[in-house]
């Protein structure tokens, strides 16, 4: 489907209460189908061998055997649980830090064919844990232009990588992927906080390695982001602080793996995502938030900040939603 | 108005035959000779000793418009053809930007889009600026791989890919490269990298990107006699004059100057050929023009942009 664009305009802005309208996650255990088939097996082993052969690593042929999964697979299922029949988006983003088994299939391109209104479709990744919240301001961005307002997230990982690159990663536990379908009145609008800049870091342009001036605030936003700026131990605590003192209700934060309620003074609840999912847990904890509010409405529901930190760069990203959502589904995929 | 702040670009000195490529994919004489006499490529450029990192330095090293602006760049996207083009986690991209004062910046890949991801990229790019409200901001695309495996070396039936760089400075309003319009057509039907798709993608290929030049062309309030020149991406020249007699556009006015001297550089081939075209005296002040690409193998898309310079 072609879709023409123009640049933004000075006045151009997010419909009126855009936001999360819709939520759904699941686990997928088991290799994808696409895992079965020699000949993409063969061609998989191919394009590894030649991948890892420039950097001196060798492919671990028993994990390639024992297959992985496809975002792709995951990503059709997940659009099937998110979209009801007779709804459709504009545009579809997936967010991912691990590849998949399928290292050079453009997915989206694919998702965008088998999701209602042929979105659409482009993928962010290498950001490790903050990709998923560019991806938020990417779709925030896109859905000030006509026609574009109506979007879906997928955030996926999956652990099977057949080999040592030799370098600190952390996988997840299990293959999972979330969807947030987006728009405009949305019960649950979104906002993207952002933070002043570190202290001394504006203007910089030869970082010192290692790190800056320690309990400095380092957030995804533009500018701002701090993978080599700043590595405090108790990132952005202020700044989460802060924003959670603005609420005009309670505050459930939703923390990443690498973050302790510490991180989150004056939050009325914290929940804290599974270590085992480092890229999706905080998008797995609140698809639940979501399905919560939906089975039991409760007068005042919380205002709900998201809060990930990237273990390898340290930069802080935020997310912050108000209450009452459409609807949530869960589940597991067989 | 997203507008393009300058363009740096690198291809390697180093040059290939295409009959020593299609020896190492296993082409017969035949069909290498088709791509020399029919196709009319040539040599693919390459660098035998560096990585994608020396690949994108290289571009950035040409980046004038980049020297002291450092803490200006909010964003650095890296626009992939490919996907996955580095062992995870390996993140070349993010040492080059340390190494070039842009550690400050958020740097994240953009794709899926094939060899159209940069043209994604850079409409991506301004967007993000533009909707933050940040008219100091700047964001950097940065495209360019490494042939590293087969797939990465052979678009089949079409185009031998080579190596080679550029680096986009974008930012969120600006007066030298504007850009009007941006049209994409994603096509997930062909969604595989087997001869059936090659085919596929062959079929609809001229169709499909002249309708996507004339729907960028359009909602840029233009027509095809208002563009003074397009910036194709390199696949050959038998394909772009089976577009130009689709857009009925004169292929003189189409930059193919690269096409037998390095190959597809995967995203970079549209800024190279915009510097090409600068060097040429072919951009004109005032006067439209288009940047177009498509890219197929496991999911096909077609791209095109028009800007005035």
């Amino acid at each position: 489907m072609m879709r023409t664009f123009v640049p933004h305009a000075a006045a151009d802005e997010a419909p009126a209460g855009w936001g999360v309208r819709r939520a759904a996650r699941l686990d997928f255990p088991g290799p994808a189908a696409l895992a079965a088939d020699p000949v993409h097996t063969e061609r998989l082993r191919v394009y590894l061998t030649d991948l890892l052969h420039p950097y001196g690593l060798a492919l671990d042929e028993a994990a390639l055997a024992r297959g992985g999964q496809s975002y792709a697979e995951m990503g059709e299922a997940l659009i099937a649980l998110a979209l009801p029949p007779g709804e459709s988006v504009d545009l579809l983003v997936l967010a991912y830090a691990v590849p998949d088994i399928a290292p050079g299939r453009a997915t989206t391109t694919r998702l965008s064919h088998v999701c209602p209104g042929a979105p659409m479709a482009f993928a962010v990744t290498d950001q490790a844990a903050t990709a998923p919240f560019t991806a938020l301001r990417l779709i925030r961005a896109y859905a000030s232009a006509p026609a574009m307002s109506r979007a879906l997230l997928l955030i996926a990982e999956q652990p099977s990588v057949p080999y040592d690159a030799h370098l600190p990663r952390t996988l997840p536990h299990t293959a999972s992927a979330v969807a947030f379908v987006l728009g405009p009145d949305s019960p649950f609008p979104l906002t993207l906080p952002t933070a002043p800049p570190a202290p001394g870091r504006v203007g910089a342009v030869s970082p010192p390695a290692g790190g800056g001036a320690g309990g400095a605030m380092a957030l995804s936003a533009p500018g701002e982001a701090g993978a080599d700026t700043v590595r405090p131990a108790l990132g952005g605590a202020d700044a989460v602080g802060a924003l959670i003192a603005a609420a005009p209700g309670p505050v459930t934060a939703i923390l990443g793996p690498g973050l302790t309620p510490a991180a989150a003074p004056g939050a009325h609840r914290a929940r804290t995502a599974d270590p085992g999912r480092p890229t999706t847990g905080v998008w797995w904890e609140l698809a639940a938030e979501v399905a919560a509010m939906r089975d039991a409405p409760a007068a005042a529901p919380p205002h709900l900040l998201v809060a990930d930190r990237d273990a390898a760069s340290g930069a802080l990203s935020l997310a912050a939603l108000t209450p009452a959502l459409e609807a949530a589904v869960s589940g597991s995929q067989p | 108005m997203t507008a393009v702040v300058g363009v740096g670009v690198w291809v390697p000195e180093g040059r290939v035959g295409i009959e020593e490529v299609g020896g190492e994919l296993g082409l017969s004489g035949m069909q290498v000779k088709i791509f020399r006499r029919y196709h009319r490529l040539g040599e693919i450029a390459r660098d035998p000793h560096g990585g994608l990192a020396e690949l994108l330095r290289g571009a950035l090293d040409g980046l004038d418009a980049l020297r002291g602006q450092e803490h200006r760049v909010r964003y650095v996207l890296h626009a992939r053809t490919f996907p996955t083009v580095v062992p995870y986690p390996h993140d070349p991209v993010r040492e080059v930007c340390d190494a070039y004062g842009l550690g400050h910046a958020a740097v994240f890949a953009v794709g899926h889009h094939a060899c159209a991801s940069g043209l994604l990229a850079l409409d991506a790019a301004g967007r993000l600026l533009a909707a933050e409200g940040d008219h100091d901001g700047l964001a950097l695309v940065l495209t360019g791989e490494k042939t590293f495996t087969a797939e990465a070396r052979l678009v089949p039936g079409t185009s031998f890919f080579g190596e080679g760089a550029a680096a986009c400075l974008v930012a969120a309003t600006g007066e030298r490269d504007r850009l009007l319009a941006y049209a994409s057509d994603l096509r997930g039907d062909i969604d595989s990298g087997d001869e059936e798709a090659a085919l596929a993608f062959q079929r609809v290929y001229a169709d499909t990107l002249a309708a996507t030049i004339t729907a960028a062309v359009a909602r840029a309030g233009l027509a095809m006699d208002d563009v003074g020149v397009v910036l194709p991406h390199n696949v050959n020249r038998v394909a772009w004059h089976q577009v130009c007699r689709t857009l009925g556009y004169p292929r003189e006015r189409v930059v193919l100057d690269n096409v037998a001297a390095t190959g597809h550089l995967f995203c970079a081939d549209s800024f190279v050929n915009y510097r090409t075209a600068q060097a040429r005296g072919l951009l004109r002040q005032g006067e439209p023009y288009v940047m177009a690409a498509a890219g197929a193998g496991s999911g096909a898309a077609f791209s095109a942009m028009a800007f005035v310079h």
